[in-house]
């Protein structure tokens, strides 16, 4: 469904994405696994376009879709739930929420995507209609990741959603997501929680200063050595 | 151990919405004292409440035997107590020396001190006090690192982490678990914000447990982590830290 192939992305002249290739098939559940700087959250603004890449493409149902701008990224139902929460928080929850569902396909499934939200995150119903920017931290990554299931995606992009949240929702929260894939929606996750990544995933990358060093499935990257030492902190 | 820090039944309402409800604990000086509970159970809020950046609807702090609850911010950094911010919140279009000359400023009137004083606090956080880029520049580990820095130039007693380590890799805990015992041995108490139960259980010499604005518990890491309010709320029962 997604293929990016041999993309690079430069900051200035400092390369942050060389030469990458990674690939999500229908349904499928992909991780990509890092440390910090290492490109993850590149690759995921590459594909929604708030990046330009400087080589390579992007492909989406075998249509290439890096020349598009940024706004027309959602109408392909690829959601992306940024680093960092990024809510409107002048904007009630359920506003921002129904923000997520701004394009038409979604739009008729706001209630499903409401009730979906709220049943993830109670909390968030309790706190409707209560401006954004009131949230505890925890609470708006809560209202970040609820904003992009609104979409209804085909791609679900999350970049950190474990950031911020208790150790208890942390598990709901990837337990949900299997859920929700398993429904259907093809999932692209960036997390540094890597052995609740590694519990979800079907397959993953690992990235390294802008390029994929190893690849494979859960399992095999489980029992790779790299990965044990550097992110399992085994 | 003498107390250092003290709140007495404080209460914080935001209009109809109760953050913090008569909460009660003591800070002992030098120790790592973590502070963990559900999203929205009111750490924040505790903390802001401690700096002034908050006001308490009701109850005291006491710092050193005085009460504090109600003083602006700049006042109680003056008197020794700072905090980080949980998002971090950088002076972006200023050069990494300069963000931390601001906290040091606050002690130190001179400027060429004051940058003394920052390219010291630079090099204690693991930094080349030499660096000319800016905070733009860094990436998830030294953006926190920095904004640890800047809190710290103003010469705390106490000083207050908020979620420092999130999305740190395990390899990232680490070297910045050792940073803030490092903290600690130069005198410092601290107060840790932070849900990596890793970093929590490792770092605290006791750990004071919120949820719904209310303390429900305060002991030993391992006290508050086998506390069945804890895990109802917080841990889960599947989670390694629970005895069985």
């Amino acid at each position: 469904m997604l293929s990016v192939e041999n993309i690079s992305v430069h900051y200035d002249r400092v390369p942050a994405l060389i030469d990458l290739n990674i690939s999500v098939g229908q349904g499928e559940f992909v991780g990509v696994i890092g440390s910090n700087r290492a490109g993850k959250s590149t690759l995921l603004k590459a594909i929604s376009n708030l990046v330009p890449i400087s080589a390579g493409k992007i492909m989406f149902d075998g249509q290439p879709v890096h020349r598009l701008p940024p706004h027309q990224i959602p109408p392909l139902r690829i959601a992306h739930v940024p680093e960092g929460r990024q809510v409107f928080p002048g904007m009630t929850v359920e506003e921002n929420l129904n923000l997520g569902a701004i394009i038409p396909t979604a739009k008729k499934k706001r209630a499903e995507g409401l009730e979906l939200s709220y049943s993830l995150f109670p909390r968030l119903q309790q706190r409707r209609t209560q401006f954004a920017g009131t949230l505890s931290g925890g609470e708006q990554q809560m209202l970040a990741i609820a904003r992009g299931l609104m979409l209804d995606p085909r791609l679900l992009m999350l970049d950190e959603p474990s950031i911020g949240l208790a150790p208890m929702l942390v598990k709901e929260v990837f337990e949900k997501v299997t859920e929700i894939q398993k429904l259907g929606t093809a999932v692209l996750l960036v997390d540094q929680n890597v052995p609740l990544t590694l519990g979800c995933i079907d397959r993953g990358y690992v990235i390294e200063n802008g390029r994929v060093v190893i690849q494979g499935s859960a399992d095999e990257l489980r029992g790779n050595p790299a990965v044990k030492e550097a992110y399992l902190g085994l | 151990m003498s107390e250092i820090l003290r709140l007495e039944k404080v209460t914080k309402r935001f209009g109809g919405l109760v953050a913090v409800s008569a909460a009660s604990f003591a800070v002992n000086q030098g120790e790592i004292l973590g502070i963990i509970g559900p999203n929205g159970a009111g750490k924040t809020t505790v903390f802001n409440l401690i700096v002034g950046l908050h006001k308490p609807t009701d109850g005291r702090i006491v710092f050193n035997g005085r009460e504090i609850q109600g003083q602006p911010p700049h006042k109680i950094a003056r008197l020794g107590i700072t905090k980080t911010f949980q998002t971090i919140s950088l002076f972006n279009d200023m050069p990494i020396l300069d963000n931390v000359v601001v906290g040091a400023l606050l002690r130190h009137k001179k400027v060429g001190d004051a940058v003394a004083e920052a390219r010291r606090t630079l090099a204690k956080v693991g930094f080349d006090p030499d660096i000319t880029s800016s905070p733009g520049d860094l990436g998830l580990v030294d953006r926190a690192r920095l904004e640890v820095a800047r809190a710290l130039a103003t010469g705390p007693s106490i000083l207050l982490l908020d979620e420092v380590m999130a999305g740190l890799t395990p390899t990232e805990v680490k070297v910045a678990v050792e940073m803030i015992r490092g903290l600690r041995h130069e005198g410092i108490t601290l107060m840790v914000v932070e849900h990596n139960m890793r970093a929590i259980m490792s770092l605290s010499d006791r750990i004071v447990a919120f949820n719904h604005g209310a303390k429900i518990a305060d002991g030993s890491p391992e006290e508050v982590s086998n506390h069945p309010d804890v895990i109802d709320s917080y841990l889960g029962a599947d989670s390694e830290y629970v005895k069985r």
